[in-house]
């Protein structure tokens, strides 16, 4: 018998394809749903509060993104715990096999109702237009977002912990929505024990929310003039690019010690 | 040569000893009963063979290579759970198709073992409305895709009234003959598995008690083997037996069959002495002890 190193790309296709089609449809109607929402949103706040910008729109998105993203998560969690996991394995697939797919899984969602527009205006709308929109620069960050979240999904989810999941699905929520743009705000105007905690909170969300954390930094950054000035520790927060690269490491360093663990574990 | 072998095997789930220092052998083209009560290991020795655990101590060898490290072994194997662990929402024939992808196989594949299995009527059920009975035959059918060289069955007739029971062990006896596959299969019910096994491994509490192939093990425990001989003439025959100093019984079941219970210590002396008899016997064959009577003894010795 052949000994094979290499990851079964094929199998990986072959998983993924099959777990994925079983919800291909609901993800569809999930994606226009949500992109008919943010249109509404997106013209609503034009007229009522104009200073609102589509990338703070976004924020409160990926905050719904993560609750998303648990759909397949807790079926992971749950195919662990039953050991429903085991007919899969029995039949070929390896455990490596199974974490990447869960991760690209888990990641489909987000990505199929980011890309969804872009995909129906293609061939309406001439491409070099919509590289060069105003929402296309949001992707390569959005993506570092998924995948922090995805891949600390992957973890939990790969040791059977369906409850623990949806509390942990529920805190990145928050941190996307809530925890990240106070922080910042602490860090930008607090004084004494809440400019330490916001100071904290901003690193930490910088990494597990880079998105959110992204756009909070920007908005204090750029401030126009008539607002009150900022504390001058604000300017010592790290830069929104180098958070995404620690975030986009961390994920990784999340995945392979899932992996290395998951290789160990009784099934 | 071997197909399994544990090598002072110790398995422990916290501080549960689920296997204590178990080794034994089991060699290729036979039938294995594992047998033993509830709790006694059989379950986490067939996830041993299937590498979904890792020994804690001690090594587990499936022709000869590690499962736990050697993932690619399991395309050789097929596997039916312990409990029916499959998705209940899923049509039989999706299931079984989504599991034959995996292997790189395709829909012929997923004909041929709803055909051996008989799932025929169901193939289009949802999984959650199956009997147990076919429930288990959807276990059985999914083991059986790729052709795996050995079946490793964790309890296939657990949980079934006594006709579904009967209709499973008819099914694997005619699968084992009409494939020519070897199998494990674990039981806690000893004597059922009695017409299809050829080998046995008892284990109690994570012990394992004794294996080996039957004959072996009727001979050790001196359980009395059983056979029967077909002949013309059997008052003829039964008097040449009876002068036998191994022959302990004959008993005539029909004007042409002879029941002959004999020492086990001289299994093959008997054999030999059936083949001189020649043209007077048509035929004769072992019938096996009771696997029930072997269980009690391999016991009794112990405690
Ligand atoms: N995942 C686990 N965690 C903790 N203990 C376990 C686990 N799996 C098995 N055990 C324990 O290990 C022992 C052996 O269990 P095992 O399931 O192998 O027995 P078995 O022979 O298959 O029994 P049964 O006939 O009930 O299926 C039992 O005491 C059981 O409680
Ligand atoms: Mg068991």
């Amino acid at each position: 018998m052949r000994r094979s190193h290499v990851v079964g790309v094929k199998r990986i296709y072959v998983f993924s394809s099959i777990v994925i089609s079983k919800r291909l449809l609901a993800f569809l109607v999930v994606a226009s749903l949500l992109n008919l929402g943010l249109i509404y949103m997106i013209l609503f706040s034009k007229i009522s509060i104009p200073d609102l910008s589509i990338e703070s729109i976004f924020v409160l998105v990926v905050g719904l993104y993560r609750i998303l993203m648990l759909n397949y998560a807790t079926t992971v969690a749950r195919e662990v715990k039953s050991g429903e996991i085991q007919l899969y394995l029995a039949h070929t697939l390896r455990r490596l096999e199974y974490v990447v797919t869960t991760l690209i899984a888990i990641d489909l969602l987000p990505l199929v109702i980011l890309l969804t527009p872009y995909l129906a205006f293609l061939g309406v709308i001439e491409p070099g237009l919509i590289l060069r929109g105003e929402t296309i620069n949001l992707v390569p960050l959005l993506l570092v977002d998924f995948t922090i979240c995805a891949s600390i999904y992957t973890l939990v989810a790969s040791r059977g912990r369906d409850t623990l999941l949806v509390v942990i699905g529920v805190v990145m929520a928050l941190l996307s929505i809530l925890i990240t743009p106070l922080s910042i705000s602490m860090v930008a105007y607090g004084r004494d024990i809440s400019l330490t905690i916001g100071y904290l909170g901003s690193l930490i969300t910088s990494i597990l929310a880079p998105y959110a954390y992204s756009v909070a930094y920007n908005l204090y950054a750029h401030l126009p003039y008539p607002y009150q000035p900022l504390n001058p520790v604000f300017s010592t927060l790290p830069s929104p690019t180098i958070m995404s690269i620690i975030s986009l490491t961390t994920s990784i360093f999340v995945l392979v010690a899932t992996i290395l663990w998951f290789k160990r574990r009784d099934v | 040569m071997e197909i399994v072998e544990f090598y002072e095997v110790t398995k422990k789930y916290g501080r549960v000893e689920a296997l204590r220092n178990a080794s034994f052998k089991i060699p290729g083209k036979s039938v294995t009963a594992l047998l033993g009560p509830n709790g006694a290991g059989k379950t986490t020795s067939m996830k041993l063979i299937m590498g979904f655990s890792k020994p804690t101590r001690g090594k587990v060898l499936v022709w000869g290579l590690e499962p736990w490290r050697r993932e690619d072994l399991r395309i050789r194997l097929g596997y039916l759970p312990e409990r029916p662990i499959y998705p209940l929402d899923a049509v039989v024939e999706d299931l079984l198709f989504h599991l034959a992808k995996l292997r790189g196989l395709g829909k012929s594949e997923v004909e041929r073992v709803i055909k051996l299995t008989g799932l025929g009527d169901y193939r289009e059920s949802k999984i959650g409305s199956l009997s147990r009975g076919y429930m288990q035959r959807l276990g059985i059918a999914q083991s059986l895709l790729g052709e795996p060289e050995l079946l490793v069955l964790d309890e296939p007739t657990a949980n079934l009234d006594p006709a579904a029971r009967r209709e499973v062990l008819e099914l694997l006896k005619t699968l084992h003959k009409e494939l020519n596959v070897s199998m494990i299969i674990s039981s806690h019910i000893i004597p059922e598995l009695q017409e299809i096994a050829n080998y046995a491994v008892f284990i109690d509490r994570g012990v394992i008690l004794d294996y080996g192939s039957l004959e072996d093990l009727w001979r050790k425990y001196r359980v009395e083997p059983l056979f029967i001989i077909e002949t013309l003439d059997p008052g003829r025959v039964a008097k040449q037996l009876v002068e036998k100093p191994f022959v302990n019984a004959i008993r005539k079941l029909s004007p042409s069959k002879l029941e002959v219970l004999i020492d086990p210590e001289n299994y093959k002396t008997f054999e030999k002495t059936v083949s001189e008899l020649g043209e007077l016997v048509l035929n004769y064959e072992f019938k096996s002890a009771n696997l029930g009577d072997l269980y009690e003894k391999i016991t009794r010795g112990r405690s």
